[in-house]
């Protein structure tokens, strides 16, 4: 009997210490992954979605806002229909409006439905994409099929209501390797981190319907919208500025070319194009060559152009005035086993050195390289920024290396001296003429003017550098530059009364160690009024056919857009 | 005594949970109508921005005629109707 008893009494014990294992385990051991399960039950999560920033012009008109699309996905083990029926069906609606047109829309139209059939048709599949960034109008015609297993999700589509304008200047909005929306070039690239949002979360009770209880638990963590960006950019003057462009890229049968136009003053950039271009919102079917921004990203020879920084660094540095006379300028000049000429083969014994910008002579500028010699000339180029980045806002920057100093021979110094041998960005080259018109003293081109946050803003100053050369010297400058436009090769397209001070330049390309006479980059870079400029602008073209000379081609083209301009700043004729 | 506060006590908890209830679903009904809203703003939002697009109002306006200046005439605040009008 007693036996008996105890076995029981084991037995309680046994099971009693099998009990408090067990409740051990659930309650301890397994007690976080219950109460996320249960938790997952009665507790549901919602992302705050949080914009991305508006890009505004001037005016605060949009360069790139944000709507609304729809991700369209299918959820594969919920499709009834066939697979063909359903990718016919909604083919005519998922391919791009403006490619649906004609015989070429035929075709588009089956490569769409061949498309959705290999998605609808992936084995093992459960959920595929079958297109991103949806309308709202396109969402609704596919809702009314009532196709089965088709859903959708909504996800942010950015806006370029101006198209391709400014395409370069704003970049475009792709994806990381996490699939998350990630600004590429341009503003959107540089300022990134600014535009994007940070989502925020919202966590609560829910009931059997999903319902949210009132009693219950609930906590919010607030989205933060990203920040707008207000620019400089006029967009006026930017449409102006594409039209005349591409205009004047066609008629001279151009390969491409930009144009910039910039307040001297401040930096602010008020217009900026580059040919050929993109549309950002459709960036994936360009191909990536054209996304670099050719103001900030490409390097030339800029040639004759150059010749006004030289000619400063000369007149600064007091090498030679601009009455100094050049005894070297009567024929061609020998420098070591290299022959210097002029553009046109005509020289000008005893010329001045206004003489020497206005008739845009090599010799007389490969004199003053000479007065000057290569170090000081390096000292001020490297004061005008030319060998290091601008430091403008705009993604993908780049800056050509000046040959270091101290190792420049004597072909080095006079070809300098009239811009072949030294590559700079057109940024870079208006930067530096920019701080000519400013009376020497030298500015950081700036896009963006404002930050503006949900209740704050943030103003982006003016970024005023040193002075690179005295002011008596940038007036002699503009004097010589404002007589080169009235009087040198392209005076028969100035327009008469307005005070222009500006430069042409016709750079051959360098390819495989020569230079190309037939392949040459035409320049134009001057700011009006004179005196008190408004603007400073560069023009450049890339091979044109019609004329290889900068005289024919940037030159009017400048003055074109420059009709725009003087009406925009209230410039009146003299 | 006790057991009408009791029986109060219980229909007051089952009120307060029915009613409880109903505010959640109420909730939910004001949170599909404030998304709507929303959505509808950002859908005219959208269509502002595309129809004030310059591009479009420039095509829009040499549709309907309007042309570029092609030769502007500057005159002196000096003379005539220009004197004037200061």
């Amino acid at each position: 009997m007693n036996l008996r008893l105890r076995i029981v009494q084991l037995g309680f014990v046994i099971a009693f210490v099998f009990l408090i294992v067990r409740l051990f385990y659930w309650q301890v051991i397994k007690a976080k992954d219950l109460s996320d399960q249960a938790r997952r039950q009665y507790q549901s999560s919602q992302t705050i979605s949080a914009p991305r920033g508006k890009i505004l012009s001037s005016d605060k008109s949009y360069l790139a806002g944000r709507g609304d699309g729809w991700l369209v996905y299918a959820q594969l083990p919920d499709i009834k229909l066939g697979v063909s029926e359903i990718a016919d069906k909604l083919a005519p609606i998922l391919v791009d409006d403006d490619e649906a047109v004609g015989e070429t829309g035929k075709q588009t139209l089956f490569d769409e439905a061949n498309r959705l059939k290999e998605l609808l048709g992936r084995k093992g599949a459960v959920w595929v994409v079958l297109k991103h960034k949806v309308g709202s109008e396109k969402k609704q015609n596919i809702e009314a099929l009532k196709i089965g297993g088709i859903g959708f999700d909504k996800e942010e589509v950015r806006n370029y209501p101006e198209a391709s304008t400014a395409a370069h200047l704003l970049g475009f909005v792709g994806k990381d390797e996490e699939g998350a929306d990630k600004g590429y070039f341009g503003l959107e690239g540089y300022y990134d981190q600014v535009l994007t949002g940070k989502p925020g979360l919202v966590l609560r009770d829910q009931d059997a319907k999903g319902a949210p209880i009132a009693l219950g638990d609930q906590k919010e963590i607030s989205s933060q919208s990203g920040v707008n960006l207000l620019t400089h950019v006029d967009k006026g003057l930017q449409i102006n500025l594409e039209y005349k462009l591409k205009e004047g890229i066609e008629k001279y049968g151009a390969k491409g070319g930009s144009a910039v136009v910039m307040d001297p003053k401040t930096g602010a950039i008020l217009a900026m194009s580059s040919f050929p271009s993109f549309d950002p919102l459709k960036y994936s079917e360009y191909s990536n060559d054209l996304f670099r921004n050719p103001v900030v990203s490409d390097a030339f020879e800029p040639g004759s152009i150059f010749k006004v920084l030289v000619m400063s660094a000369g007149l600064d540095a007091k090498a030679v005035e601009p009455d100094t006379k050049c005894d070297i300028c009567s024929g061609p000049l020998k420098v070591d086993k290299y022959s210097i000429e002029t553009w046109n083969n005509e020289y000008f014994p005893d010329s001045t050195m206004a003489d020497v910008i206005k008739h845009s002579d090599n010799v007389g500028m490969a004199f003053v390289g000479q007065k000057l010699g290569a170090d000081s000339l390096y000292d001020y180029l490297s004061k005008f920024g030319i060998g290091k980045t601008t430091g403008i806002d705009l993604q993908g920057e780049v800056s050509p290396q000046l040959r270091k100093k101290g190792t420049w021979n004597i072909v080095d110094l006079s070809t300098a001296s009239f811009g072949q041998g030294v590559a700079v960005t057109p940024i870079q080259m208006l930067r530096a003429v920019g701080a000519i018109a400013n009376k020497g003293v030298l500015v950081t081109p700036q896009v963006v003017d404002k930050l503006l946050g949900d209740s704050w803003d943030e103003d982006i100053k003016p970024q005023i550098g040193e002075r690179i050369i005295s002011e008596d010297t940038a007036d002699k400058i503009t004097t010589m530059m404002a007589e080169a436009a009235k009087n040198g090769e392209s005076k028969w397209t100035y327009l008469r009364g307005f005070r222009v001070a500006g430069k042409t330049g016709t750079a051959q390309i360098p390819i495989a160690g020569h230079y190309d006479a037939e392949k040459t980059i035409a320049s134009f870079v001057g700011f009006a009024p004179a005196e008190d400029p408004k603007f400073v602008m560069l023009v450049t073209i890339r091979e044109p056919q019609s004329s290889t000379w900068a005289s024919e081609t940037a030159a009017p083209l400048w003055y074109n857009i420059a009709k725009d301009l003087f009406i925009y700043f209230g410039v009146q004729p003299e | 005594m006790l057991i009408i506060i009791s029986a109060l006590f219980v229909v007051i908890t089952v009120l307060f949970a029915l009613e409880a209830s109903s505010v959640g679903a109420k909730m939910i009904i004001l949170e599909n109508k404030e998304d709507l809203l929303l959505q509808e703003n950002k859908e005219l939002l959208d269509k502002m921005v595309s129809e004030t697009s310059l591009s479009i109002i420039s095509e829009k306006s040499q549709e309907m005629g309007f042309i570029k200046p092609t030769e502007i005439v500057y005159t002196s605040k000096d003379i005539g109707v220009v004197a004037n009008l200061r």
